[in-house]
């Protein structure tokens, strides 16, 4: 085939759609933070703007050049991807590499990149090859000790950075991959389950309630006395162990982990943040203050408004209708990446698409979640749209391997 | 494109399925979070906006200069101290654990303490109020990023428990809770001015342009009629009496008879306004106001004065007084030792109920109705504080066939201590109803007078001769009647003593109000002092025994410290008067020009300056304190041994002193 003859045959069967829908996540992104940034009293360097272009620039290259790789090649390379990501998280633990005071970034020169952002990536796809290579195993609770044991070390490493938001995108990433790979629903309850026992504990009724439930599934789901003894027990002691323990503690304490393991619960104020979040959006009303104009952005009241909380920045000044259509946008990406996996024939395959749709879901989610009070304030960024180099990368590959299955099809 | 070496395994009807759970995820993410904004942005739109107005609008109060409380002399009663409140804001603070640990070493809390303050989600605490500039220094003065110090002024009583049920105090926040500085809290008070600006997110000061500033207007000084010297004798003389009698309350008052205004006010336990919480509520009452008791012979005035208006008996008319009992509708009342015939004059020495029953018969329920309201009884007397007693005087139909009896002697009416005095007052002056004067003026910051309470005649209650005639009468009362405990040599003291069953469970019990009120000099009356010891317990209840010597104590102290008083070859004679006075309150108007306000202007300095510093002051015949207290004031330093009260004083009173030269005292010690 000539080349030229290939070019265009790649032009053709490139997911255009979906193409726009990125560009368009981008820009309203970069016009935020221009907005954001602008303000010549701010702190922020108007150096942001610039540079969330020339990342924008340097992703399209990227998400270009990956729509062009045959997943095959993915799969060959998938669990050399997965070590390559771990050892880039290990180097922020080496104080001569690592940079920035929270102990994420890593820096070559003048180059500094946030590994656990790739750890994304790397993480999808290696779990995705090695849930492929047992997917006829998957019902037997033995073969997923494995994908835990991984999915588990990437999460504790970023958690210890510590950097609890993207540390939870990891599970995340990997129990959704779990379902659509067909491991048995009740194999997923029984492990989350003293997760959810632990956080119900703190209310009596909530606990009483949670542990009910699991015994009516299990009795239901035919297993052995044994087997519904063991798990009640292992239920009931974390759900007793834990705020026994936490209840022991000065409250400063209590205080003191939770700032520990999530940094922006911090004294500084999450409730601070999260108010004038809200404030700012709630301002916005219906059609927003317009472009440059949001008193609360502009007098600096929100804090990490170009990262974390750029959408309570489009919430004040594009209002409700900036706001929607920006989740308007995401929802299409998401409906448009699970018709895809839904489709695809291959496991491999599917099973990336599902962990990108998981990643997207969750960030969203999260993000949103947290500037509009729904959920605890963790630090994660708004996929395409919040500043960050490694975030928006880190993105841009993921959408150009759903561009490379798309070609596939 | 060739694919699959891999085939799904999954069936596609499980695909499905899963595809799904899936997107009722998804959907149910997406319109949790859609419905969320639209609360927020269109439902509750204007709440937010309202919210967002309060966050960058910063305030900073400005302090106004509370107003100083004065005694007649212009003395400062209270005065302002200035302290720090050390305030944090916890997001600005750079090492709270550092603060915490500085804050503990310079106040002495744990550091935990503070680190938990300091761990919050707050955007502002408190971390110290009301401390002083000495121990703020520390922290102040290195000007730490998200500390900051506002100074305040706190309230300080220099006299501690003196005059403390009249004034009241503040709270921590300076707003006055009790007393004066409650009824007056908004002229004390002035008006806080404010500074308001623009903050950004950071805390940041925004733009000098948008702050503006309104300077706060110091409050207006009370001058009260109250003298600072003679509320310092009286509460001296009702604590000690409070606990050498074991009283439940010794309640006192000190007023000038030809003004209304009233010198001290008081009753014991009292209590110290700079710490009032380590004391019970109950001795924050100004109960010579807020109480009333039955005044058992205090109140046959009534009767005296409704025989002798009406021109019923002349002093020397003979009244027989059954040996001692009477029997009224079937009740018997009986006098503390029997008599025979009594002169009218003599009924009232002796305070026989017999007799001044059958003088109050003959005068008839309408008369003895109308002079006691005349003198103000069952009406509050309309002083300037709050709280104030009605008292209880039945009207003329709810009286029973016993009530004129019992009223005669002072049963079935109840009285506040302040319109007993205000009654023997209008005796006293020439029969003159006043009312009683508490605050002389209220002066504002800025040097105009808000208001000045002139010296107010409610009614006439009796014609100056019935007044002579009840001087003569309680003249006689205190020379060879029951009130002879307060006699004082050289002096013309006229009183009468009242001993009345307390009311428990609804009837008369075996405790006591022991009361006594007299007016000296008597014929130019310028102190007339009540004092009621409630439930002494001594062998022998009686006023006459109980409160008549606390009543000469203070009239001995008070005639101490003015030498004027002390008239050479003063008659002692009881039957005639001194027509000299009666020429002077004879004319209304002149009553008017009797008044002894020694106002003097108020001055910025914290020291009574009523007396030069340089004239040594007669200090003889006070008690030790008294007169330490004195001395200090003058900047003298004192020399004595031993203590009780002072004899001789060297230099002597009126001689030219050095500040902080010294002064001999010779102290009477023992048993007074």
């Amino acid at each position: 085939m000539p080349a030229g003859q290939q070019l265009l045959s790649t032009l053709f069967s490139h997911d255009w759609v979906l193409f726009f829908i990125i560009i368009a996540l981008i820009l309203i992104g970069i016009v935020a933070i221009q907005s954001a940034t602008v303000d010549s009293g701010s702190q922020m360097k108007e150096t942001n703007f610039q540079k969330q272009i020339i990342w924008a620039i340097l992703g399209l290259l990227i998400y270009f050049s990956i729509s062009l790789i045959n997943f095959r090649f993915l799969y060959a390379l998938a669990y050399f991807a997965l070590l390559a990501g771990i050892l880039l998280v290990l180097l922020t633990y080496i104080p001569a590499i690592s940079k920035g005071a929270s102990g994420r970034w890593i820096g070559f020169g003048g180059l500094t990149i946030q590994p656990s952002e790739f750890m994304k990536v790397f993480l999808i796809i290696g779990l995705a090859r090695l849930l492929t290579d047992n997917i006829k195993n998957l019902s037997k609770p033995k073969s997923l000790i494995l994908p835990f044991i991984i999915a588990g070390v990437v999460t504790l490493l970023v958690l210890r950075q510590p950097d609890l938001g993207t540390a939870m995108v990891f599970p995340a990433i990997l129990f959704p991959m779990l379902f659509w790979s067909a491991v048995p629903v009740m194999t997923l309850f029984l492990i989350i389950a003293p997760i959810i026992s632990l956080l119900s504990a703190f209310n009596l009724i909530s606990f009483v309630f949670w542990i009910g439930l699991i015994l009516l599934l299990l009795w239901f789901a035919r297993k052995s006395l044994r087997f519904i003894v063991l798990m009640f027990l292992l239920n009931v002691s974390v759900g007793l162990v834990t705020p026994m323990m936490w209840n022991n503690i000065r409250p400063y304490q209590q205080k003191r982990i939770l700032t520990y393991v999530n940094k922006q619960l911090d004294p500084r104020g999450s409730g601070y943040q999260v108010l004038q979040s809200k404030v700012a959006i709630g301002s916005g009303g219906m059609y927003g203050k317009g472009l440059g104009d949001g008193t609360q952005s502009q007098l600096k009241f929100l804090p990490e408004q170009h990262t974390d909380f750029i959408i309570s920045l489009i919430g004040e000044e594009l209002g409700f209708i900036g706001v929607s259509t920006v989740l308007l946008l995401f929802f299409f990406l998401l409906a448009k990446i699970i018709n895809k996996a839904s489709n695809s024939k291959n496991v491999f395959e599917s099973l990336v698409l599902i962990g990108i749709s998981a990643l997207l879901l969750f960030q969203i989610f999260i993000n949103i979640g947290m500037t509009t009070g729904l959920v605890p304030v963790t630090g994660l960024p708004l996929p395409f749209i919040s500043y960050g180099g490694s975030s928006l990368l880190a993105m841009m590959i993921l959408m150009g391997l759903v561009q490379s299955v798309s070609r596939n099809i | 494109m060739k694919r699959k070496s891999r085939t799904s395994s999954v069936n596609s009807s499980k695909v499905n399925v899963r595809l799904a759970v899936l997107s009722v995820i998804v959907l149910a993410g997406w319109l949790l979070i859609m419905s969320k904004l639209f609360w927020l942005q269109v439902v509750n739109h204007e709440n937010v906006q309202l919210a967002r107005n309060s966050l960058y609008n910063q305030e900073i109060t400005l302090e106004a200069e509370r107003g100083i409380i004065r005694d007649r002399n212009g003395a400062p009663l209270t005065m302002n101290l200035p302290h720090y409140d050390l305030g944090a804001h916890p997001p600005v603070i750079e090492n709270p654990e550092l603060m915490a640990k500085l804050f503990s070493e310079t106040f002495g809390k744990s550091s935990s303490y503070y680190l938990e303050k300091l761990l919050t989600d707050k955007n502002f605490v408190w971390m110290e109020r009301k401390v002083s500039p000495a121990k703020s220094l520390a922290i102040i003065q290195r000007d730490f990023k998200g500390i900051s110090a506002i100074k305040q002024n706190k309230r300080y009583y220099p006299y501690d428990e003196i005059a403390a049920q009249i004034i009241g105090f503040t709270d921590i926040d300076n707003r006055g809770i009790e007393g004066l500085e409650k009824t007056y809290d908004e002229f004390l008070s002035g008006a806080d001015g404010h500074k308001s600006f623009k903050v950004d997110g950071k805390g940041r000061d925004l733009s000098g342009l948008l702050s503006h500033t309104v300077e706060p207007i110091p409050g207006g000084d009370l001058i009260l009629t109250i003298d600072r010297e003679y509320q310092i004798i009286l509460q001296e003389e009702i604590e000690s009496a409070y606990r050498s009698k074991k009283a439940e309350n010794v309640i006192g008052i000190i007023i000038q008879p030809l003004t209304g205004d009233v010198l001290a006010m008081g009753s014991a336990p009292g209590f110290n306004p700079n710490k009032y919480t380590k004391y019970p509520v109950a001795n924050y009452k100004n109960r010579t106001i807020t109480d009333i008791y039955e005044p058992g012979s205090t109140f046959k005035l009534v009767t005296a004065t409704a025989a002798i208006e009406n021109n019923l008996y002349s002093e020397s008319d003979l009244i027989f007084c059954e040996n001692g009992k009477i029997d009224v509708s079937n009740v018997t009342i009986s006098d503390h030792r029997p008599y025979g015939w009594l002169t009218f004059n003599q009924v009232f020495y002796n305070s026989s109920n017999v007799g001044v029953i059958k003088i109050a018969q003959n005068a008839g329920r309408e008369n003895i109705y109308k002079t006691a309201r005349g003198f103000g009884f069952g009406n509050k007397t309309g002083i300037s504080l709050d709280g104030e007693s009605n008292g209880v005087l039945r009207g003329l139909k709810k009286w029973s066939s016993l009530s004129l009896a019992e009223i005669a002697i002072g049963y079935e009416v109840s009285v506040t201590p302040l319109q007993l005095a205000m009654a023997y007052a209008a005796a006293a002056n020439g029969g003159y109803l006043l009312r009683p004067r508490i605050i002389s003026s209220a002066i504002s910051s800025d040097g105009t007078v808000e208001f000045s309470d002139d010296v107010k005649v409610i009614r006439r209650v009796m014609s100056p001769e019935t007044s002579d005639r009840l001087r003569d009468l309680f003249l006689g009362v205190v020379k060879v009647g029951t009130g002879k405990k307060a006699f004082m040599r050289g002096f013309r003291v006229a009183g009468k003593s009242g001993t009345s069953q307390k009311i428990k469970d609804g009837k008369h019990s075996n405790e006591y109000y022991a009361s006594f009120v007299a007016f000296f000099p008597a014929d130019k009356p310028e102190f007339l002092c009540l004092i009621i010891v409630d439930n002494p317990k001594t062998r022998n209840p009686y006023g006459g025994k109980v409160a008549a010597p606390i009543v000469k104590r203070i009239f001995t102290r008070i005639a101490n410290a003015n030498p004027q008083l002390f008239v050479s070859g003063t008659s002692t004679k009881i039957e005639r008067s001194n027509s000299a006075l009666r020429k002077n309150v004879n004319r209304e108007s002149s009553l008017l020009s009797l008044q002894t306000v020694r106002y003097i202007e108020p001055k910025q300095t914290s020291q009574d300056e009523a007396i030069p510093d340089n004239i040594m002051p007669n200090v003889k015949g006070m008690s030790l304190r008294y007169a330490l207290k004195i001395l200090g004031e003058r900047n003298l330093n004192p020399k004595f041994s031993g203590g009780g009260i002072v004899k001789r004083q060297k230099p002597s009173a009126g001689e030219r002193v050095v500040s902080g030269s010294e002064v001999l005292l010779t102290m009477e010690t023992g048993s007074e």
